[in-house]
């Protein structure tokens, strides 16, 4: 019985992604398709957390973190985004550091209270009108867009920023991957499938688990610089734990088993959010009721059903066929 | 090589280990044995680093590594296997072996996330060594095999594998033959004396007297977190207080 | 300007209540099944429109029963219905999904949506409010302290008492306790681990819905306000110390009083920020809170 094979069908997600623009170049339709980066980035970056079995609610925040620093950096210093953007990554990876070292070593459920706790307070120091930097509940506005290179404008909407915001996010996530898929990748799954065993051969959990953390909040870091760049305004309800919980569920629902589960997750829903867009007030039950079904009849999400369920089907059904022909 | 002193841990107000000396020496095959809930389990959790110690030292190699955690501990030399057959369940066999010699391997560091020669090199390593270890054990052919999909014997003698893995000098040993029938334990024991004749000191705990008995050269007894006894295992066998510990259970003493 | 610290503090008391109250139900849902319920506001909310509904406009105003007598029943409807609502959400939603942290988490989410949503379709987005039971004031040392908000502390703290009462002394409750200290262990004994995860649910929702009709006649009730007292309720349970239910009392009474004491002398954002803070001191020195034991 044959699975979806990552490596053969995986780089779909990627080509289809850059081909998106080639279904329409509406402003909107730009938009969305930026956004469907962002989220394609977050999720896969949540899902490179979870490897090492955290649940890290606060991603959203991070991703804030990184997009304040970098227009904050763009905005009052007049430095280039070219060098912000990075910033912005690193600023969120060193939070991470400190975030991770003291409250790892908590248990899954209270690790993921107190991220919850963390987004809030993020959000709330990024409303705060103390701090005059980050410009309180208006935000910062007027956060420009990467400056021209080579020639090229990127202007909102138009398609340099598309391709170039697309390729950061294959770069980033491609970079997970190739980590995952390495001798890494097998200590992160030891640590999830029992933590004491993997301590009782040596495996130095603290170190992993902080290594696994801190690279997923700089890619939300990246994230949220480039959001913060192509949207040019950045308020602080826009990285609040709705967003985490929104690309959580992007993770769980497309299956957190294999590398391109939140890809389909993203793609998935993104598509029923759009479809759903003119019933506003019913939205929130569609959504509910999406995610309890989907639950209730493929816990390991679409990626589970489609191996489990969609392939084997297939699979029988093309052996008939051929026994049917042969006869 | 292993001395425990004066190692006490509570819970509560209960004393699991109480006050408890104990010394292993290099290359010593010992049985712990005691009945169930005497703190066997418990004193293993102490000495790999997941129990704090209340109180008391323990001292390995001439080193204090009371207060260390069990990666370190493990680091130390000292590897162990659980009660409950604990196994990286998803993963192959030789995948389970493979982390078992994650300290020895060269794979530890940020190093193995670069994809060059040297990296390729360890892991080609380890994956032979991984295999040797199997065959010592006579689970070569089982190599690929799933661990979830092991047998429940296979499962037991897999741990045993990850333990040694580790290049330890000390392994703890906790109720290694349970769920198994005669033959299986026969196999179990004569490989669990190869590992001893290898030069590793083995610390076992079990319930199987007769295996006890043949195989281990001291015998420790624990009841309520006290060590009632020590000595060969004729002595301890006609020791007045462990039997009367046992008289609580004595479908444990088995005639050989 | 007097500070009318005696005010204050029964403000204080009286928050704390209904904190602890709402804080208990997650906290007991969550060491039983190994489920953060995040519709657990939402049925704090529809606890609050039942109080709505059946006590105001169908008991009293409808059928002009007393106001003791209406909350009463009221009470009881609530028992009834919520337990059942919480037995029904346990066996065909969560049971699937026990111990799976993640699945129960986004499931529960989905739930709060549709609870959410839904009330907001059927009772209107609008804020709504009810002349309180208890009426009059009590006047001591200086203070003027309404009765109902007494009645909220001392109905709040008898349901506490009974709850402590039932998980000490009563079988059930005692398997409850033994579950959530060693789910495996438990069960290996024998213990009847669907019955139990459904009263606790159960029991988690009744607790809830009791907060929200104590409160609404002092305050007000909306679609919406089940977020916040999530939020407080998370709080709550990581300074009170995880998976503690003491700690969950401690923790609510608390954060009643810096609400209560912060939004006098501040301002109530300010009174969110200084929990906020307090928080993040617990996290950076003690991550599992005051009475809690939640490290590997």
């Amino acid at each position: 019985m044959p699975r979806i094979k990552q490596t053969t069908f995986g780089f779909l997600p990627a080509i289809i992604l850059l081909i998106l623009p080639l279904f329409s170049q509406e402003h909107y339709m730009m938009h969305i398709f930026m956004w469907v980066c962002i989220y394609f980035m977050l999720s896969t970056s949540l899902r490179f957390i979870m490897l090492v079995n955290a649940v890290n609610f606060a991603h959203a925040g991070f991703m804030g973190v990184g997009a304040y620093i970098s227009a904050a950096l763009v905005i009052k210093l007049g430095l280039s985004f070219w060098i912000t953007f990075i910033l912005g990554g690193i600023a969120s990876a060193i939070f991470a550091i400190f975030f991770g070292f003291i409250t790892l070593r908590l248990k899954g459920a209270y690790f993921f209270l107190v991220s919850f706790a963390l987004c809030e307070i993020i959000r709330i120091s990024f409303s705060s009108y103390q701090i005059k930097i980050f410009g309180g509940v208006n935000g910062l506005i007027g956060i420009p867009t990467p400056n021209p290179i080579f020639g090229l404008q990127f202007k909102v909407g138009g398609l340099p920023l598309f391709y170039l915001t697309s390729l950061i996010t294959i770069i980033f996530t491609f970079i997970t991957y190739l980590i995952e898929k390495c001798y890494w990748g097998k200590v992160f799954r030891c640590i999830t499938e029992s933590q004491s065993l993997a301590e009782s051969v040596g495996i130095n959990v603290t170190k992993y688990k902080l290594t696994a953390f801190v690279i997923g909040c700089f890619i939300a870091g990246i994230a949220g610089s480039l959001y913060a760049s192509f949207n040019g305004v950045i308020t602080p309800l826009d990285f609040t734990f709705r967003l985490s919980l929104f690309v959580l569920v992007c993770v769980v629902f497309g299956g957190r088993e294999g590398f391109f589960g939140p890809a389909l997750g993203v793609a998935a829903l993104v598509a029923i959010g759009e479809a759903f867009r003119s019933f506003a007030y019913f939205e929130p039950i569609i959504w509910g009721a999406c995610i309890i079904i989907v639950l209730l009849f493929a816990p390991q999400g679409l990626l589970g059903f489609m191996d489990r369920i969609l392939v084997p089907v297939i699979w029988k059904f093309g052996k008939s066929i051929k026994r049917e022909n042969n006869i | 090589m292993l001395e425990l002193v004066g190692v006490t841990k509570g819970f509560g107000g209960l004393l699991a280990v109480d006050h408890v000396d104990m010394k292993i020496n290099k290359g010593e095959l010992v049985a712990l044995i005691g009945p169930n809930g005497a703190g066997k389990t418990t004193l293993f959790n102490l000495i790999s680093g997941i129990y704090h110690c209340t109180s008391g030292q323990i001292i390995f190699a001439e080193e204090e590594i009371t207060k260390l955690s069990p990666n370190r501990i493990a680091k130390k030399g000292i590897s162990r296997t659980f009660q409950a057959t604990t196994l990286f369940s998803s993963m192959t066999a030789l995948d389970n072996v493979i982390m078992g010699l994650h300290l020895h391997s060269g794979l530890a560091g940020f190093s193995s996330l670069i994809p060059n020669l040297r990296t390729r090199k360890n892991l080609s390593c380890a994956n032979d060594k991984a295999r040797e270890l199997l065959n010592f054990f006579k689970m070569d052919k089982k190599s690929y095999v799933k661990s979830a999909d092991l047998s429940n014997w296979d499962q037991k003698i897999l741990q045993i594998v990850i333990a040694l893995a580790c290049e330890p000098k000390l392994i703890l040993l906790d109720e290694p033959l349970a769920g198994m029938n005669l033959e299986e334990i026969g196999f179990t024991m004569m490989m669990i004396n190869k590992v001893k004749e290898l030069g590793v000191a083995i610390l076992l705990v079990e319930h199987n007297m007769k295996a006890v008995m043949s195989y281990c050269e001291r015998v420790i007894v624990i009841n309520y977190g006290r060590k009632i006894a020590e000595g060969h295992p004729e002595e301890v066998r006609h020791n007045e207080d462990v039997i009367r510990a046992y008289l609580g259970a004595p479908e444990l003493i088995t005639e050989s | 300007m007097e500070v009318n610290w005696l005010q204050l503090i029964v403000n204080g008391i009286q928050l704390g209540a209904i904190y602890s109250l709402v804080a208990l139900g997650l906290t007991l849902i969550f060491s039983i099944m190994n489920v953060i319920n995040f519709a657990h506001g939402e049925i704090y909310m529809l606890g609050g429109f039942t109080g709505y509904y059946i006590y105001y406009k169908l008991l009293v105003m409808q059928l002009k029963f007393p106001n003791y007598l209406a909350y009463f029943i009221t009470f009881i409807i609530i028992l009834i219905v919520f337990s059942v609502l919480g037995f029904f959400l346990e066996k065909s939603i969560f049971r699937p999904f026990r111990g799976n942290l993640l699945a129960g988490l986004l499931i529960s989410v989905g739930l709060g949506e549709i609870f959410q949503m839904g009330a907001a379709l059927s009772f209107g987005p609008e804020t709504k409010g009810i002349p309180p039971t208890f009426t009059g004031t009590l006047s001591l040392f200086n203070a003027s302290l309404s009765y109902q908000r007494i009645a909220i502390i001392v109905i709040g703290a008898l349901l506490i008492v009974c709850l402590h009462f039932f998980l000490a002394r009563t079988k059930i409750g005692l398997a409850m306790r033994a579950i959530s200290q060693d789910r495996e262990a438990a069960q290996s004994l024998g213990m009847n681990y669907g019955l139990t995860s459904s009263l606790g649910f159960a029991i988690g929702c009744v607790l809830a819905g009791f907060a929200g009709i104590l409160v609404i006649p002092a305050s007000y009730i909306d679609p919406f306000v089940g977020g916040g007292y999530l939020m407080k309720a998370f709080i709550i349970i990581i300074i009170g110390g995880m998976g503690s239910l003491p700690g969950c009392i401690l923790g609510g009474f608390i954060i009643g009083f810096i609400e209560s004491f912060g939004s006098y002398f501040f301002a109530l954002s300010t009174a969110t920020v200084v929990s906020f803070i307090i928080v993040i001191a617990f996290l950076i020195l003690r991550p599992r809170g005051l009475l809690g034991h939640a490290e590997d």
